[in-house]
């Protein structure tokens, strides 16, 4: 790194929130995906404009910007692909203002996304997106990928949560997008910014819409022989009418994890788990608790359990939750997908996922949001094999392919990031991604914030050679 | 055939047109904006909103697109969505959907002829935004007419999908200034029994004061809305029958059966042949109050306030419109104090004579930033160009 580089950052923000050591650099190589890349240097600026004294003297020196929050991203988003500068939010963890009459909390990007349903929870309100990693990962990196969670499926996702944010762009300006809660006048350039994966600027506030704590809530875990029966289910339960607020499924493989990791009492033959939570006014969740029971017993379900109070739904959660990370005790290293088809090709895809797991000898495991058609499925493997981690990304790229050729799409709440950038030519064709290129245009990317992102282009992107081998197992030619 | 094309001379934004054309394929359709005789081409669906914005730059042609854009619904209820061409009604969409006790809660004004492609491109709800949201938060996929002739595509058609930028949110009410919506991917959802119920309240204090309650008892109103009758605030809610006891019990009004005509009025307000200026205040909550009272002040023959969703909406008819520097004078203070919290003001209707007086948007502190992406989009000002946001 150069010493004019370095003299620029802590000009900015102070000598001590400047991490240049190699040492000190290589928990920022990764995210939590496969692919790594070390920065040349880490800052944490501490407000707004320390953000935009570090975007402009990387602008002015032409060195490439990778914004990070907690770095628990699962598409390489906040990987450093071209080196340069991360540009971390760590420091900015301030809860600004929590307002009960307009129901909005706004805040600093760094802080957890857990934290916002904490500090709402006094108000009886709550912050309704939770994706998994919901202790750690941050509202600014929530706002970047879009991040959903299995409680989406009635309440929508980030963007229906999200109202307003300052943002630095990638030009260097600060600017605000949305509003503090009324609609503003003129394109929606907030629902624009949200899930575009950090490439248009880094959020430096945030306001989000806080919700209603439910009066009642009822979680289900019905257990099932096999996925057909608990896919049945779920079309069963949309068939009905239902809307619940979850509805997420987990395959045998994971079962066995979670049980031996978690003990949550699955039993051992188990083929499917699945949950499903209603939530609403007693009178009428007490119907709809009646409706989902009949959908699982008519399809075969071998034991239902209920739970009303938190801390006994929080037990049924606790599989669910816990079950990537129990992989842990079955293999030593996962490859975590994330893909969507049409609901009702769930159970054909994940034959077609068990048959490319076959073909390259990786077990897999299937944890998924059966409710939209999110899949997520878990390819098992040990990174210490000669060539494994090359294969598992080529049968990943290969299970992308499947759900793209089901009618669906490359990822449902990941992002694109580094990880299939080169798959987006198998949805969109070259003028459907030169919109997105404008869109860059107008927020001042010329191709160093947070380069190699979402598409697939950008000098210097193209080194990872077993990116490559991915793309050939899979097939490189436009799907459109 | 629409009403826009069966008219002799439909005004846009109070000025006519050089030429009304109506494409009859898509291909037909293509080749017209991919001509460049520098004319401004405005695209129509029903023309249940001609009125709404500035007057289109000169020369311009109206273009019906309805023709261009009509076929089949694909509709699947197993998963919960829809692909139509933007020339589609929400009448005819929903009463496919209906076939399947499915539906798509999005009521504009004169929801049944307006054509899903205009109501996306105007962005606006109804009555049901309060429970369900904008238009935009139902589109899963969509293909855009660009203004140099390419289809384009984004998302897709599946319920969950973060592939690529959200352009969906930048096409949906941008009022066709960035391309031409040809067709949409929806998520729908299943039919639910619900009832219409009316109650009176003296001020409008307590009309917000009870949508909060039945709000934070988790009631999930679908719709509640206010208007002034006679010195008192009339509200009609709807919500699902299970919920109907509780209400009453919260209520502290009396909660009356109400009729199909309660709701239609309320979901038409500001949209009536006589209904000459209509403006609508997107504010935060805290400011409901006063903004419906400055709009009174200018004598409205209507007024709505729908406090869940922030929107105080005010219609005057012909005979009894303000004066201009009264109504200007008004809009130009509300919109200064709604800025802070980023709300707006947007005249929908502004009768002719009241045009000089009025800009139908104001101007959002982030104007140069769309003047950007219409300039990255539609570097001719093609598309309705002078319509939208700072004549944009």
């Amino acid at each position: 790194m150069s010493a004019e580089l370095l003299k620029a950052l802590r000009d900015v923000v102070g000598r001590e929130h400047v991490l240049h050591k190699p040492e000190d650099l290589l928990v920022y190589e990764l995210d939590g995906t496969i692919d790594r890349s070390l920065p040349d240097a880490v800052v944490f600026p501490g407000n707004t404009e320390e953000v935009q004294g570090v975007v402009r003297a990387c602008n002015a020196l032409d060195v490439p910007v990778t914004p990070r929050g907690a770095g628990t991203g699962l598409s390489g988003g906040a990987v450093p692909t071209r080196q340069g500068v991360v540009l971390a939010t760590a420091r900015m963890r301030r809860i600004l203002d929590v307002d009960p009459v307009e129901r909005t909390a706004t805040v600093e990007p760094g802080v957890a996304n857990i934290r916002l349903s904490e500090i709402a929870a006094e108000h009886g309100l709550f912050y309704a997106p939770d994706p998994s990693s919901q202790k750690a990962c941050t509202i600014g990196g929530n706002v970047a990928e879009n991040a959903g969670g299995p409680h989406c499926l009635a309440l929508g996702v980030t963007t229906n949560h999200v109202i307003g944010m300052e943002v630095v762009t990638a030009s260097g300006e600060v600017e605000w997008l949305g509003s503090h809660g009324p609609e503003p006048t003129g394109y929606d350039l907030r629902g624009l910014f949200i899930g575009s994966e950090g490439t248009l600027g880094i959020a430096t506030k945030v306001v989000v819409r806080l919700v209603p704590v439910p009066e009642t809530v009822v979680t289900l875990l019905a257990i099932f022989d096999d996925v057909d029966s608990a896919s049945e289910t779920v079309s069963a339960v949309i068939g009905a009418g239902l809307v619940p607020a979850a509805l997420e499924m987990m395959d045998t493989v994971t079962l066995q994890a979670a049980e031996a990791g978690l003990r949550c009492g699955y039993p051992p033959d188990a083929g499917a788990v699945l949950l499903i939570e209603l939530d609403g006014i007693e009178e009428v969740v007490r119907g709809q608790v009646t409706q989902a029971r009949a959908a699982c017993n008519e399809h075969g379900a071998t034991e239902i359990r209920t739970a009303t109070e938190p801390a006994e739904r929080e037990l049924l959660w606790k599989g669910r939750k816990g079950a990537i990370g129990a992989l842990g005790r079955i293999a030593p290293n996962y490859y975590l997908l994330d893909g969507v088809v049409p609901r009702s090709k769930l159970v054909e895809t994940m034959g077609e996922v068990a048959r490319i797991g076959e073909g390259y000898g990786f077990p897999v495991a299937n944890v998924f949001h059966a409710g939209d058609g999110n899949l997520h499925p878990c390819l098992l493997f040990d990174e210490r094999e000669e060539g494994a981690t090359a294969r598992v990304l080529e049968a990943g790229a290969e299970i992308m392919r499947v759900c793209v050729e089901a009618g669906g799409a490359l990822t449902g709440e990941h992002g694109v990031g580094f990880e299939k950038n080169r798959f987006m030519a198998w949805l969109y064709s070259e003028e459907d991604l030169e919109n997105m290129r404008r869109v860059r245009g107008v927020f001042g990317n010329e191709g160093a914030f947070n380069p190699c992102k979402v598409l697939p282009e950008g000098t210097g992107c193209g080194e990872m050679a077993h990116q490559k081998g991915a793309l050939a197992a899979a097939g490189p030619d436009a799907y459109v | 055939m629409s009403e826009a094309a069966a008219q002799a001379s439909p005004l846009v934004a109070g000025r006519a047109p050089e030429a009304v054309v109506a494409p009859a394929s898509l291909d037909e359709l293509r080749d017209l904006v991919a001509e460049r005789d520098g004319r401004t081409l405005v695209p129509v669906g029903a023309g249940t909103q001609l009125a709404l914005g500035g007057a289109p730059r000169e020369p311009f042609t109206l273009v019906d697109v309805c023709g261009a854009l009509a076929g089949e619904v694909e509709h699947e209820p197993a998963d919960l969505t829809a692909v139509a061409l933007a020339g589609v009604t929400l009448g005819e969409l929903d009463a496919q959907l209906a076939g399947s006790g499915q539906r798509l809660p999005l009521d504009p004004p004169h929801a049944e002829r307006a054509t899903l492609g205009g109501v996306l491109a105007v962005g606006a709800g109804g009555p049901l935004r309060t429970r369900h949201g904008l238009p935009r938060d139902f589109v899963l996929g969509m293909t855009v007419l660009r203004a140099d002739g390419e289809l384009v595509k984004a998302g897709g058609r599946v319920v969950k999908n973060v592939t690529g930028y959200d352009l969906m949110r930048l096409w949906c009410g941008s009022l066709g200034t960035i391309g031409i919506v040809t067709s949409v991917a929806v998520r729908v959802l299943p039919r639910v029994e619900t009832i219409d119920l009316r109650f009176e309240v003296r001020t409008l204090a307590e009309g917000q004061g009870l949508a909060e309650r039945f709000l934070r008892a988790d009631l999930r109103p679908e719709l509640l809305d206010l208007t002034k009758e006679d010195g008192r605030w009339v509200g009609v809610v709807r919500l699902t029958e299970g919920a109907v006891p509780k209400a009453e019990s919260i209520a502290e009004a009396d909660l009356a059966p109400s009729s199909e005509g309660d709701y239609l009025a309320v979901r038409d307000l500001g949209f009536q042949k006589e209904e000459m200026l209509t403006v609508r205040a997107s504010c935060p909550t805290s400011a409901i109050g006063s903004t419906a009272e400055a709009l009174e002040a200018l004598a409205p023959s209507r007024l709505l306030v729908r406090p869940l969703a922030r929107e105080v909406r005010a219609t005057w008819e012909e005979g009894s419109l303000p004066e201009g520097d009264a109504v200007a004078g008004a809009v130009g203070r509300l919109r200064a104090g709604l800025a802070e919290s980023g709300g707006g003001l947007l005249a929908e209707r502004i009768p002719t004579e009241l045009r000089g007086a009025l800009d139908p948007w104001g101007r959002p502190p982030t104007f140069a930033r769309m003047a950007a992406v219409k300039a990255a989009f539609d570097r001719d000002g093609r598309l309705n160009a002078g319509r939208y946001v700072g004549g944009l």
